[in-house]
């Protein structure tokens, strides 16, 4: 709480984004390379998948950067709601593109995995049906954004979609143990699961570190570039009345 | 270890992944540094 309540501040924000984002770039290069460079050339196929165990490393990841862009857009929309700060909506907007992108990767990735392993591109089964939802109420979100011409409307309304829309995400995670689906239930995060060798963790492992760098990247960029925007817009008005007055 | 790895039957959906993957990354990267540069003009 007391690092949001820090950087609610836009110049301490700023300060913290222009630091941090560079760095979180570099570091998603280097994870992202390793990972790719992992997953297809270090690590060895399955016993019961072979080589097509290898599209997960990239599907995995980004279903779940997806599922944490869409947290932190509805957690920022619920801190904007509440203390009416701009920075927290700006913040939710920047999450949506790129967690639409990654959670469309996944599909994806997911699809293309399915038709090795499962003989279909696509099942209407809990887990995928609710990604695609997923995907949908970004779409939804950028689209109230886009199409409503008051920004502060916009804001609340889309705001109000991610908070409400935010019910799908335990959907997604617990749906392979409510419903009968073709997906496994969770291997990684659970303490009983059966667990994954290292050599299929570690580029799960990189890959998903990069990504969430990826992300971070992203969003502190797409931020900074909004602040600016935004300041431009709000100092043109006063530039335009100085002219106007020295003529 | 080979340049570019054979993967038997699975190599167009292990490629298509990977690339489709990275395509969109090299995109997000690119639109976004154009914009930080724009910024920082």
């Amino acid at each position: 709480m007391g690092m949001i309540s820090f950087l609610a501040n836009p110049l301490r924000f700023k300060k913290f984004a222009r630091i941090a984002a560079p760095i979180f770039g570099v570091l998603a290069l280097v994870l992202i390379i390793a990972g790719i460079w992992v997953g297809l050339w270090r690590s060895p196929e399955d016993q019961l998948q072979g080589h097509s165990v290898r599209i997960m490393y990239v599907h995995v990841p980004a279903v779940w950067i997806g599922m944490m862009a869409y947290a932190a857009m509805a957690l920022a929309s619920l801190f904007a709601y509440i203390w009416r700060h701009t920075l927290a909506d700006e913040l939710a907007r920047a999450c949506a593109l790129p967690g639409a992108a990654f959670t469309a990767l996944g599909l994806l990735s997911g699809a293309l995995w399915g038709k090795t392993s499962w003989g279909t591109f696509w099942q209407w089964d809990g887990r995928m049906t609710s990604t695609l939802i997923l995907l949908f109420l970004f779409i939804g979100y950028m689209a109230v954004w886009a199409g409503t011409t008051d920004k502060r409307r916009a804001a609340r309304i889309a705001g109000l979609v991610a908070m409400v829309g935010s019910i799908n995400l335990p959907i997604i995670k617990f749906s392979v143990d409510w419903w009968n689906t073709l997906h496994q239930t969770s291997s990684v995060s659970m303490p009983d699961a059966p667990g994954l060798p290292p050599s299929i963790l570690l580029p799960l492992m990189l890959m998903t570190f990069g990504y969430s760098f990826f992300f971070g990247w992203l969003v502190l960029s797409r931020v900074l570039n909004s602040i600016s925007k935004a300041s431009d817009r709000r100092q043109r008005p006063a530039a335009a009345s100085t002219t106007m007055e020295t003529l | 270890m080979d340049i570019i790895p054979d993967f038997g039957k699975y190599s167009l959906y292990i490629w298509l992944s990977y690339g489709v993957s990275v395509a969109v990354l090299l995109g997000f990267t690119v639109y976004t540094f154009v914009q930080n540069a724009r910024r920082k003009k």
